[in-house]
């Protein structure tokens, strides 16, 4: 083997032609799933807004239930708060379909890694941003409708408590399991791109 | 010329090409690989702004989905179902096993995605102010790291560099 055959293999693997009569259907194709693509990005920041909404709905629903109690009130207005930060907190946070593919390799990963960073920041501070005024809303809201009911509030509070610690377990498991390992790759491959580089910053 | 036509021309000119990198980036994947840079080429089609060639933009965006789709998860999530109908496969057929692209891809597995990117574009007889314009590295480095694979194939495989 020498260079010769690789670059006649690659020759040969840039040669090959697409059936013309191909060409429109497969435009088609493409054009469909490019609309099919941009429609479930929105979709996914239409959950996330329509379920804080919901979450605020059914409070405002519940609102004979409580209104006599003021801590249960301050529990469901913090709540809601904490529904209005979470939607301006994700609406907020760069979608990774908006990072430009048309910039050098070297930008783009840079770009990515970036992005990437962030995104494990957001995650490993969602007990800040999530659950805290989530739980804590939770809590004035339960212990203000279990009244003099110690046992009712304790289970209720136990509940929520577990359920807090375990959605902050999930989300640093994925920054351990799946964001992270991707970071470092491409932290690697930036390094590897500009090894040679005796410019390189 | 409208993005359809645009598109259209891209397509004729460098669909092979567009298949090359998928299947030296995901030999197992290619298929997925090939669509995932079709979308993001016509997804990014309106940002052209002739500041560079359309080939040398083609490879930045090809490159650029190709380096990164083991690690996008993006990719993942959004990738979108192949339906009845539709194949990338079609364009162009599939070398078979044990093909005459044989010696390329046994090449390219020995190579880190870095140096398959440099190998493919100086394979394709890229300037190297091109090869700099899309990888985002100077020409010197470039050099550099063009000899350098060439060594390391000549090591693994007794590579003649004579013909390039």
């Amino acid at each position: 083997m020498d260079f010769d055959d690789i670059k006649r293999d690659w020759k040969s693997e840039v040669d090959r032609q697409a059936p013309s009569d191909e060409m429109d259907r497969f435009m088609k194709d493409v054009q469909e799933r490019y609309q099919e693509l941009e429609v479930t990005v929105y979709r996914r920041d239409l959950r996330e807004i329509v379920a804080v909404l919901l979450a605020i709905g059914m409070f405002a629903a519940l609102w004979p239930i409580y209104r006599s109690s003021p801590v249960a009130i301050a529990g469901v207005a913090i709540i809601m708060l904490g529904g209005l930060v979470i939607i301006y907190v994700l609406l907020s946070a760069q979608k990774p379909s908006s990072l430009p593919f048309d910039v050098s390799v070297v930008e783009y990963c840079r770009g990515r890694l970036a992005w990437l960073e962030r995104q494990i920041r957001l995650l490993q501070t969602v007990a800040w941003w999530y659950m805290a005024p989530m739980a804590i809303g939770a809590l004035l809201f339960e212990w203000g409708l279990a009244g003099r009911s110690a046992p009712a509030f304790g289970v209720a509070a136990l509940v929520t408590l577990a359920v807090s610690v375990f959605i902050i377990y999930l989300n640093k498991y994925a920054v351990r399991q799946s964001l992270q390992p991707v970071r470092d790759e491409l932290a690697r491959l930036i390094e590897a791109l500009q090894a040679d580089d005796p410019d390189r910053a | 010329m409208d993005r359809q036509t645009v598109f259209l021309q891209l397509l004729a000119e460098n669909a092979g090409r567009w298949r090359g990198i998928a299947r030296v980036y995901d030999r197992q994947g290619a298929e997925d690989l090939l669509q995932e840079i079709l979308l993001q080429i016509w997804r990014s089609l309106p940002g052209f702004r002739q500041q560079s060639s359309l080939k040398t933009w083609c490879y930045r965006v090809a490159l650029n989905t190709a380096m990164t789709w083991r690690r996008s998860e993006r990719a993942r999530k959004t990738r979108l179902p192949i339906r009845d109908g539709f194949s990338p496969a079609r364009i162009p057929s599939p070398p078979a096993e044990g093909d005459d692209t044989e010696s390329l891809a046994k090449a390219m597995d020995q190579l880190p995605p870095a140096d398959k990117a440099v190998l493919l574009l100086f394979l394709d007889e890229v300037s190297y102010a091109d090869m700099s314009e899309i990888l985002g590295i100077t020409e010197g480095a470039l050099r550099v790291r063009v000899h350098r694979i060439k060594k390391r194939l000549a090591e693994l495989f007794g590579v003649k560099d004579d013909g390039l």
